[in-house]
């Protein structure tokens, strides 16, 4: 198990190379240029080419690529090029916000969605199922930004319990952007849930189950619940992929200084180092997460083993 | 346990929840933009100067009208010809390290602006040399004419820095600005909040306000709803959709003023059609302005009466462009353009702009100008405009939705770097390629003088001599919204999209 997981840690470096490339290339063909958005709109074109040299844009491509694959061979992930900050330093004062915004919020929509999901399929046709959709159902379809000012207008103005926005280190602050954010994984999880569950439901071995006389409660958690958590793993692994990008629109409706805000003002101004730096990151939390989840599957499945 | 867990920190964030109280004279503004850089002389946005603008000093400043006055500086002379100023300076001034401000302290700074190496290095590029005439006076010498130079010593670019700040720190000043400002650099985290304190023994006197801090906040809702619930004091800009909501609370005080930027569509004046002027004209009597800033612009701004915005100085009025369709037509008709032409419009896709644009592309439908319309984020926007040539083989006739704050507050930056033959791109942003020999006779007769009478002169003039040209479809001139709490006093913001907030103070 452990020699699987270091082999898998090992082949995740020939990906992140490959993602480099093109993380590389990817930002390099946007239109548009650093040297002109850091200058400001009244600048004057000295400064601009100045700029520029400074952020070494003048020499040509391949010898960008070069330096800057070079650079990340010694981890070092370059300057953002509008703050003239460390990349790396810039990432990690965000990495926290995001993390502790995608843990909570998975927590939330883990619990609950798995809940109103196994409710839905335990009572199948009934009317637990209905609401239990009703609510998933409705999840999915609002608007995240809206969800996220209603309550900010319910909880924050009106009642006070909560702060609107920010985020300075107290847990009061999670709250709202947590459960904007949960809100929608939560909706996903259920549906999700739900059919993994009527799939399992369907299978011969719980008609077996039943048939010997196991009581219902028993067939349902222990036989039921444990397989059809499987494909439900690999979603959470998924979604958690995703929130760890950062969600632009609960960053921004909440204030929130995470990666998802910096992604979206590094593509404004185009900051290329950022821009290459997130990219990789998100990259390998993906590839990381599926590693994670591989190992999941085998604690959930004492059938399953790696060698 | 997963649940136990989950509700047990619900518990704790409802224990929680009640806002820290702050102190009662600690300031929160809370701001669409991020700030970027501390270092003056290395700054290219007005947020972040204006930020600056509270730790650091100039020489010369901005009132709130964008008139320039002296701050560091008791005064200062110039020659004739608008090559020699000279600046006497305040004695007994301390920068917040205690160190003193004085000649010495200026050259450091301007001598660090002309290395060239800082994207506001551009303010100093007509000085030839500073000379320290003793520990009190210092004397610029330009290479040539720049009337305008005092304006470039107002600006928050030209900001002075302790030197002891300079040469212990060097360009990791940016994240230690030590200067001599109501207020002392506490704290800056990047991505997030700046936090500056009282400076107890600021020389103009007492400081009310303890601390001010600035928190980005990018959605408008989010930021109204900060102000409403106490945990803002001030917010800018103020949303001119949710003025509704805003003026209905009682604890909250709207701020409008007009600024000094200017919105206007660019044309490509060198190729036909529309380098015919009364095409051009054509056009500006086809646009009807006031629909546009009503629904496109939310109602904050008011019509566009000369080149140049009333806030800047030497603006000379010029009086509304009227809306007159059959005036239009007939100019249309009159260029040998009656059934019309086609045209590419291009604006950044931000919503305002491209809801101005859509307007522009309806409202010139109706004298045959058509055309597809383009958005695109402001990188792509300028990358598009800095890619015509002025000798283009296939032209493109074009309208896009440009925009313009002259950051000194002077006609000259609100002119030249748009309208000159020497600003054509990729030099400058004269992207509609406009030229006129009597324009830039104008321009420079404008820099040849020191003199504000002289100068005003020649910016009347210029500014009469532009306007029937029409290079531009004028639009309008942007009013700046902000909201504050009704107990904040002294927070005002600049006709520039910065803000002042030295006398700040919450009173009960």
């Amino acid at each position: 198990m452990i020699r699987f997981f270091l082999k898998r840690c090992l082949s995740m470096i020939p990906v992140l190379f490959v993602v480099s490339i093109l993380a590389f290339a990817f930002v390099h063909l946007l239109p548009g240029d650093p040297a002109r958005m850091m200058a400001g709109q009244d600048a004057d074109p000295a400064t601009i080419e100045l700029l520029r040299q400074q952020l070494g844009l003048d020499r040509p491509l391949p010898v960008q690529y070069l330096r800057y694959i070079g650079n990340l061979c010694t981890g070092d992930l370059g300057m953002s090029l509008r703050t003239q900050i460390p990349v790396f330093d810039e990432i990690a004062l965000r990495y926290m916000p995001t993390m502790l915004l995608a843990m909570t919020g998975m927590a939330w929509s883990v619990i609950f969605g798995v809940f109103f999901g196994a409710v839905a399929a335990i009572y199948s046709g009934k009317w637990q199922d209905y609401l239990a959709m009703f609510v998933s159902v409705s999840g999915i379809s609002v608007p995240q930004f809206w969800l996220g000012l209603l309550l900010i207008q319910l909880f924050a103005v009106y009642l006070g319990w909560f702060p609107v926005a920010g985020y300075t280190g107290k847990a009061s602050e999670l709250v709202l952007p947590s459960i904007t954010l949960g809100a929608t994984v939560a909706a996903i999880m259920a549906r999700f849930t739900l059919s993994a569950f009527l799939d399992v439901l369907s299978e011969e071995y719980i008609s077996t189950a039943r048939a010997k006389g196991v009581a219902e409660r028993l067939v349902m958690w222990k036989h039921a619940f444990r397989n059809a958590l499987i494909p439900v793993v690999t979603m959470i692994g998924l979604q958690f992929g995703f929130l760890l990008g950062g969600s632009v629109v609960v960053e921004t409706v909440f204030a929130w200084p995470g990666l998802g805000r910096y992604m979206i003002e590094a593509v404004a101004v185009r900051d290329y180092p950022v821009l290459q730096a997130l990219l990789l990151l998100y990259s390998f939390h993906f590839v990381f997460i599926n590693l994670l989840v591989d190992m999941v599957y085998a604690l959930i499945n004492p059938e399953i083993r790696y060698e | 346990m997963l649940f136990k867990k989950a509700s047990l920190l619900f518990a704790a964030g409802l224990m929680l929840a009640s806002p820290a109280y702050a102190g009662p004279n600690d300031i929160i503004y809370a701001s669409e933009s991020t700030t970027k850089s501390l270092d003056p002389h290395d700054t290219s946005d007005t947020y972040s100067g204006a930020i600056e603008r509270a730790i650091c000093q100039g020489l010369m400043g901005f009132d709130e009208n964008l008139s320039v006055v002296p701050l560091l500086a008791e005064g200062y002379t110039f020659n004739d010809t608008a090559t020699e100023f000279t600046f006497t300076l305040r004695k007994g001034i301390k920068f917040h390290d205690s160190t003193d401000f004085n000649a010495e302290a200026v050259r450091v700074n301007i001598a660090r602006m002309m290395t060239g190496k800082y994207k506001r290095s551009s303010l100093m590029k007509p000085v030839k040399e500073l000379q320290v005439i003793d520990d009190y006076t210092v004397r610029f010498i330009l290479n040539e004419p720049f009337g305008a130079f005092v304006n470039a010593i107002a600006h928050p670019g030209s900001l002075i820095l302790s030197p002891k700040a300079i040469a212990e720190y060097g360009d990791e000043v940016s994240k230690h600005p030590v200067g001599t400002g109501p207020f002392i650099f506490e704290e800056w985290v990047s991505g997030d909040h700046v936090k500056i304190r009282k400076n107890p023994d600021y020389w103009r006197g007492e400081v009310k306000a303890d601390s001010i801090t600035f928190r980005p906040v990018p959605e408008s809702g989010s930021r109204l709803a900060m102000l409403r619930a106490g945990q803002a004091h001030y917010i800018y800009p103020m949303p001119a959709e949710l003025l509704k909501v805003a003026e209905s609370d009682p604890k909250i005080e709207i701020i409008s003023k007009p600024s000094i930027i200017e919105r206007y569509l660019v044309m490509n004046t060198q190729y036909k059609p529309l380098s015919d002027v009364r095409v051009r004209q054509a056009i500006n009597y086809a646009l009807n302005k006031q629909a546009i800033i009503r629904i496109a612009w939310g109602g904050a701004a008011t019509e566009a009466d000369s080149i140049i915005p009333e806030n800047l100085q030497f603006y000379s009025k010029q009086g509304v462009w009227p809306y007159d369709l059959a005036k239009a037509k007939e100019l249309m008709k009159e260029a040998g353009y009656e059934n019309g032409f086609k045209v590419v419009f291009l604006t950044p896709n931000a919503s305002n702009r491209l809801r101005a644009t859509e307007m522009v592309q309806q409202q010139l439908k109706e004298i045959g100008i058509t055309g597809d319309l383009e958005s695109m984020d402001v990188a792509s926007f300028y990358n598009k405009l800095e890619g015509h040539k002025v000798d283009d083989a296939t032209p493109v006739p074009f309208i896009a939705f440009g925009g313009w704050s002259a950051s000194t507050g002077d006609a000259d930056w609100g002119i030249r770097p748009l309208l000159a033959t020497e600003a054509y791109p990729p030099s400058m942003s004269n992207f509609g390629f406009f030229s006129s020999p009597e324009v830039d006779e104008l321009v420079q007769a404008g820099l040849a003088s020191a003199d504000n009478s002289i100068r005003g002169e020649a910016y009347r003039k210029l500014q009469e001599k532009i306007w029937p040209m029409a290079p531009w479809g004028y639009l309008h001139v942007d009013t700046l919204m902000a909201a504050k709490v009704k107990n904040l006093k002294g927070v005002y913001p600049l006709p520039d999209g910065a803000f002042s907030v030295e006398s700040a103070e919450l009173t009960q």
